[in-house]
């Protein structure tokens, strides 16, 4: 996938919210429990949070806390990651579905260069590569 | 960062994106919010703010 240095991207809608399946893409250092935490000195990496996942199974950890504060989402990961959220839209026929894959990363990096072109990149083709029709940003 | 489509809910802080810990009415609010502005928010790069009760 090509990005635009220039251009803020835009797609228009094609299809009604309810037919719509949305995945979550987070900067806020959310991973599983399982997966290596981040690097505290800077981490490009991103990690495929599986849709059907428990909010339980997740964590957080972040390079800066002094400049974010994640206590709130360690006691509730939906004030971040609004996956329990999602599939209470669904449920009741605001959007279609919840994708089967999200994108958690921690996004806080001096390696631009790698973020730009190769960690950005493939996450945009994790996504498109899914059954996902929209995406909800979080910073965190 | 220029997201295509963005709304800012008023007066929450880093770190609650979508309100408090165990304010499940409120979380899903501000996510249904942003997800049905998006037949709404057409200019690219443009943050909205939206006030929100009960944060």
């Amino acid at each position: 996938m090509e990005l635009s240095r220039r251009c803020v991207p835009y797609t228009p809608l094609f299809k009604p919210l309810n037919k719509m399946n949305f995945s979550i893409v987070t900067t806020a250092g959310i991973r599983l429990n399982s997966q290596e935490p981040y690097n505290d000195e800077g981490d490009e990496r991103f990690y495929v949070v599986p849709g059907d996942v428990n909010a339980a199974d997740l964590t957080i950890n972040y390079a800066t806390p002094a400049n974010y504060d994640f206590s709130d989402s360690l006691k509730d990961v939906n004030v971040v990651f609004p996956i329990d959220r999602l599939r209470e839209l669904a449920a009741a026929g605001v959007i279609g579905g919840v994708a089967k894959k999200h994108i958690g990363l921690m996004g806080y990096t001096m390696r631009l260069k790698k973020m730009y072109e190769e960690t950005v990149p493939a996450i945009a083709k994790e996504i498109e590569r899914s059954n996902t029709d929209g995406v909800i940003l979080t910073a965190g | 960062m220029r997201p295509p489509r963005a709304i800012e809910p008023e007066g929450f802080k880093i770190g609650n994106s979508l309100g408090h810990p165990d304010q499940p009415d409120l979380q899903r609010q501000v996510v249904q919010t942003a997800i049905e502005y998006m037949n709404q928010l057409v200019m690219p790069g443009k943050v909205t703010p939206i006030h929100f009760e009960g944060y």
